[in-house]
């Protein structure tokens, strides 16, 4: 199935897929993605269709998807 | 035309029951720039080791900076400025919301408070009118209740800077808060008690005036430029607020666990800011023209801790008295928080003291007695909760632990002061040298005590860069070279920031040396180069020291608490580091001009002009 994904630029070049249009398998969770696409969890944030949701969440076809670096401060 | 700042600062002496207007100087503007640097200038000027932070002689400096009140980004902010009884050296703070930019609006830069009031009082700022009110139906109030009696009796557009109960019975713990429930706080050193000491419950202020600027067309410009980029960088900030890090800072073994002792801790993802996102995150905060929007606004409808509503635990909110007290409960931890914002006190030391007391309760240190039927484990939210009432009207074991936990170390004697994480009387907040080699330094020589935001420098062992210092890449958070050089520069970076009044998360948006003399050109006027600019970042970094001087403070007191520089915390992200302190610290002196006792050189001071302060 298919998804929109976007990562911050920070990102990109680090990760082995383009942004843009992706095939995933279908019942793919978020942290099931970010282990394919080779990002440690713990390092970003991800928002479905602009929202956070638990890690165990199983992505919908043409759910969009953005992934931001987490900055530790404060 | 000089933009930026209106050239004017309030005196107010609350003995004499007077008010004067007094013009600054722009010679002195240029030297100390406003904020932090300008109220350190006053501070260093009026007091010295024998201050009582306590008596009347102790100021109360407010400043802003010429940044506040102008669109430049982050720069919704204040400083506030006294000799600490917390540490008894100097003290500051700093707040974002939207007071800072309300005295602006009054058209002024700063209000410096000295003397007692003789009864409770507040300040009433409004343009041109200045009065000292009576404070007797809002004293004893907590701080979101104080800022709702103003607005219902002064209007909404009113903004308070205020004390809660915890600064009116002079805990050294106590805060100075802003903006009623979005709790935006001067948490450290103690300011709040020493408002509390002056009978001065609140400052309000109210205005229509524009802070000028030299070239808006300019400055727009430059915003239209810079702001998206600034947006786009920080967008996990906006996202997961400070509090995003959380997991990753246990990871890393950055995370305070049990009083900075244990390793790692399987708890964490509950406490996390994902965790707050996917629960009781309501919507984002943005201090005034801050566009990123860290902050939290959170709402607890249900269960034990329901009614919470309002600013959201931070990240350091979260180290302090969640996982830095074993407390597993994300709503507890809100609940503790929205408590200390409401009593007015620093959860940052607040976090640590009760965990400094869980430490000494697990080893039969504490006098008996003191703690009534309180069973004070590891973990124990209620306990937890108990004890912040307690410090805050210094009841029972409160009032021990309303001392902070040197003092309370040093009353308590024997082997106590092993479990108070402090530098200078300031307690460590909720990163770990031991994970960020920099910080060793920057804890022990932050003037202010152990800090992490005087120097900031893990940010550059993290994520961030400063290009015109070379910094163009993170920097390895393991080595040993280099890093009391960075302290050097980053200190001197956020005194500027601190005194120009920008926020320091604006460097993870790319904000950097060549973009704040821009916005200086476009708001002030002036021409300034980026080796002025660091030398006025390191002038100011300096007074704080010679004050510190004053005060007796040299290399015996630029030290790391036992257990943060020998005892390796194993079983986490930062293997068995310990950093190679005294090498350190060293090469940090020498990048300073300080002499062997830690103490500017004749050559420093004539370099800075400081000579004859
Ligand atoms: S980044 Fe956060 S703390 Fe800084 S000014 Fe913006 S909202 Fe306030």
């Amino acid at each position: 199935m298919k998804i929109v994904l976007r990562l911050h630029h920070s990102l990109k070049g680090k990760v082995p897929i383009e942004d843009g249009i992706l095939q995933i398998k279908e019942n793919m969770t978020v942290e099931q993605l970010l282990k394919q696409l080779d990002l440690k969890r713990t390092t970003v944030v991800v928002t479905i269709n602009k929202k956070i949701l638990p890690k165990e969440t199983t992505i919908e076809e043409n759910d969009s998807i953005e992934i931001y670096p987490i900055l530790i401060g404060g | 035309m000089l933009g930026g700042y209106f050239g004017k600062i309030i005196n107010i002496d609350l003995t004499e029951e007077k008010v004067e207007i007094e013009e600054l100087d722009e010679k002195l503007l240029k030297k100390y720039l406003g904020g932090s640097g300008l109220a350190t200038k006053i501070l260093y000027d009026e007091t010295d080791g024998d201050t009582e932070p306590l008596g009347p002689e102790n100021p109360l400096i407010y400043m802003t900076g010429p940044f506040t009140g102008t669109k430049v980004p982050v720069s919704g902010r204040h400083q506030i400025v006294a000799k600490s009884p917390l540490t008894d050296i100097f003290g500051e703070g700093d707040a974002g919301g939207r007071w800072g930019q309300g005295l602006k609006k009054a058209g002024y830069d700063g209000v410096v408070v000295r003397g007692r009031a003789s009864k409770p009082i507040y300040i009433w700022i409004k343009e041109k009118e200045i009065k000292i009110l009576d404070g007797k139906e809002i004293w004893g109030l907590d701080t979101y209740e104080t800022d709702r009696r103003i607005k219902e009796k002064h209007g909404e557009a009113c903004i308070t800077s205020c004390i809660g109960p915890a600064g009116e019975n002079q805990v050294l713990l106590a805060s100075i808060m802003h903006d009623g429930s979005d709790a935006r706080a001067v948490g450290r050193c103690g300011l709040g008690a020493v408002m509390g000491s002056k009978n001065l419950k609140a400052i309000v202020v109210e205005g229509t005036v524009a802070t000028p600027v030299v070239d808006r067309e300019a400055l727009t410009i430059s915003l239209k430029q810079e702001v998206p980029k600034i947006v786009e960088k920080t967008k996990g900030l906006k996202l997961l607020g400070t509090s995003g890090g959380t997991v990753m800072s246990e990871e890393l073994g950055d995370l305070p666990i049990r009083n900075f002792k244990q390793g790692n801790w399987d708890k964490v993802e509950g406490i996390s800011g994902q965790r707050m996102a996917e629960t009781i995150l309501k919507k984002n905060y943005y201090c005034g023209s801050c566009p990123i929007g860290c902050g939290r606004e959170v709402e607890i409808t249900e269960g034990a801790y329901r009614g919470v509503k309002g600013a959201g635990p931070e990240y350091e909110t979260i180290g302090m008295i969640g996982s830095n007290c074993l407390v597993e409960d994300l709503e507890a931890i809100a609940y503790a928080g929205e408590m200390c914002n409401r009593l007015g006190m620093d959860t940052i030391s607040v976090g640590a003291v009760i965990a400094f007391a869980m430490e000494l309760y697990e080893h039969e240190l504490l006098p008996k007695d003191s703690l009534g039927d309180i069973a004070l484990t590891w973990g124990n939210e209620k306990a937890v909760i108990a004890l912040i009432e307690k410090i805050a009207h210094k009841e029972g074991i409160g009032e021990l632990l309303a001392l902070g936990t040197k003092k309370a170390a040093e009353r308590i004697g024997g082997i106590a002061s092993e479990f108070a994480i402090h530098v200078k009387g300031l307690e460590a907040p909720a990163h770990d040298p031991r994970a960020f080699n920099s910080l060793a330094v920057g804890y022990a020589t932050g003037n202010r005590g152990a800090c992490h935001l005087q120097g900031a420098s893990y940010f550059f062992e993290k994520t961030a860069t400063m290009p015109e210092l070379g910094y163009t890449e993170p920097q390895d958070r393991f080595a040993t070279e280099g890093k009391g050089i960075l302290n050097y520069h980053s200190q001197n970076i956020m005194g500027l920031m601190d005194s120009l009044k920008l926020c320091k998360f604006g460097i993870y948006g790319g904000i950097n040396l060549t973009m704040m003399l821009e916005w200086i050109h476009h708001v002030i006027g002036w021409e300034m180069t980026v080796e002025e600019l660091l030398e006025t970042g390191e002038r100011i970094f300096n007074l704080k020291r010679m004050y510190n001087v004053k005060c007796g403070i040299s290399r015996k007191d630029d030290i790391l608490p036992m257990r943060l520089l020998s005892q390796p915390r194993r079983d986490t992200g930062t293997g068995s580091n310990l950093a190679p302190f005294g090498k350190m610290l060293n090469e940090y002196y020498e990048a300073r001009g300080w002499d062997d006792l830690g103490i500017p050189t004749e050559a420093t001071l004539q370099r800075l002009q400081l000579k004859n302060e």
